[in-house]
């Protein structure tokens, strides 16, 4: 009960719960864009922690003290993952890590793309539900990642993957699903956006 | 003489008659559902994927049905009994793919049942990826919605999910002295028994919340 009056004030300094999620997470940014790097160079680090880190300051900015309640964002947010999911097997099955390696001059292998992508990012994902379940500060910063990688990652394969290939427009994996998950996504932040608002002008 | 365990009418005999109604009309399309599931997936599974694997969706869909059947009409609805234990499955049923995917699987099934499969028919690693952690995973997230928001179809996706979970967890241990090799290590031995013990838990969560359980 203390710990709940804790983090939904916020004239308190931040529980230790919230530290060590802030610290967590930024030890996560860290490491699964290294390891992205490693394996597929500047420009796919540069989408991921791009959403990584616009999340991270969202988070902070808004619902780090009062991660909002379940029933706001959890259906958007299974919504999305889904969506996502059914992305992310149009890109493997045309060969989206070859594609992007030969456009960006780096080599990620298929393996390497499913290791990354396919398995180790949506266990994260998956695992964040439980966190956006139990009101925890860490499933929170998992649902503004995965909204905001959403929304700035996903228009690429529309608006830049095409043309770095060069020639006339013309399809590259993964385009056709694209713009879907966006749709469950911008409702998420706009539900979150909208809940710490109110709580900001309850708390004035 | 009377049976101890309720009836459905008994239940529900202080609902209102259109709630009543709607919630029989949801429990059969669900029944019917989880039928043409059931015909679909193991049919599907035979014809790409193999026998080994018809019969791991057969087992797995008609431990659901049992379960959603004997249980799941006393559950009680607008809550999600097992959310965290769904979607602990999910997340554990992740790194078993991980682990089969590494070591081959598909390609292992495939050694040791080979009456099992047809000329060209049989699960590539790269289908198995496609089908399993991605395919499967993304409807079973789509069934984490419904469980959420506590429906009769969310009921029968979480028995679906942790049925799968075991069955999925007991298969990589059973394959081995079922094809006659009872020693080696099989893709997904570390990973199973996390899983195994993640849908128990599921399990033993859904029926302790079905009201039948403590009539």
């Amino acid at each position: 009960m203390s710990r709940l009056v804790e983090r939904d004030n916020p004239r308190t300094a931040l529980g230790r719960e919230t530290r060590l999620s802030i610290a967590l997470v930024a030890v996560f940014i860290v490491t699964y864009g290294t390891m992205l790097y490693l394996q597929a160079g500047l420009m796919v680090v540069g989408i991921v922690c791009g959403a990584m880190i616009a999340g991270f300051v969202a988070w902070l900015r808004t619902t780090l003290r009062r991660p909002p309640s379940p029933g706001a964002i959890l259906p958007s947010y299974l919504i999305a993952l889904a969506l996502f999911l059914f992305h992310v097997l149009e890109e493997y099955v045309f060969g989206f890590a070859g594609r992007i390696a030969s456009a960006a001059h780096v080599h990620w292998s298929d393996p390497q793309f499913v290791e990354v992508i396919v398995l180790f990012g949506p266990i994260v994902w998956i695992a964040g539900a439980i966190g956006i379940y139990k009101r925890h500060p860490l499933g929170n910063y998992v649902a503004w990642f995965f909204f905001v990688g959403m929304m700035l990652g996903e228009p690429t394969h529309m608006l830049v993957f095409p043309f770095m290939e060069g020639g006339r427009y013309h399809y590259f994996p993964g385009m056709w699903t694209s713009l879907f998950p966006m749709v469950p996504a911008s409702y998420g932040i706009w539900r979150m956006l909208q809940d710490d608002r109110a709580a900001q002008r309850a708390d004035s | 003489m009377t049976s101890s365990r309720p009836t459905s009418d008994d239940l529900v005999r202080g609902d209102d008659p259109a709630r009543l109604s709607d919630r029989r009309g949801a429990q059969l399309i669900t029944l019917v559902f989880a039928l043409a599931l059931t015909v679909t997936f193991t049919l599907a599974a035979f014809v790409y994927a193999g026998a080994p694997y018809a019969v791991m969706a057969l087992v797995t869909s008609c431990v659901a049905i049992g379960g959603w059947l004997r249980f799941g009409r006393y559950q009680v609805l607008d809550a999600p009994v097992a959310f965290n234990f769904y979607i602990g499955t999910l997340v554990a049923l992740m790194m078993l793919y991980s682990e089969e995917w590494y070591l081959h699987y598909p390609s292992t099934l495939m050694r040791y049942f080979p009456r099992g499969y047809s000329a060209g028919v049989g699960l590539s690693e790269h289908a198995f990826i496609a089908v399993f952690p991605l395919t499967v995973s993304a409807f079973m997230t789509l069934g984490a919605l419904a469980h959420y928001r506590g429906t009769v179809l969310g009921q029968f996706s979480a028995w679906l999910v942790f049925a799968w979970g075991g069955v999925a967890a007991i298969a990589v241990y059973l394959i081995g002295p079922l094809a006659g090799q009872p020693r080696g290590y099989v893709g997904g031995m570390l990973a199973a028994p996390v899983v195994l013990i993640v849908s128990a838990l599921g399990i033993r969560r859904l029926v302790r919340s079905s009201r039948g359980w403590h009539a």
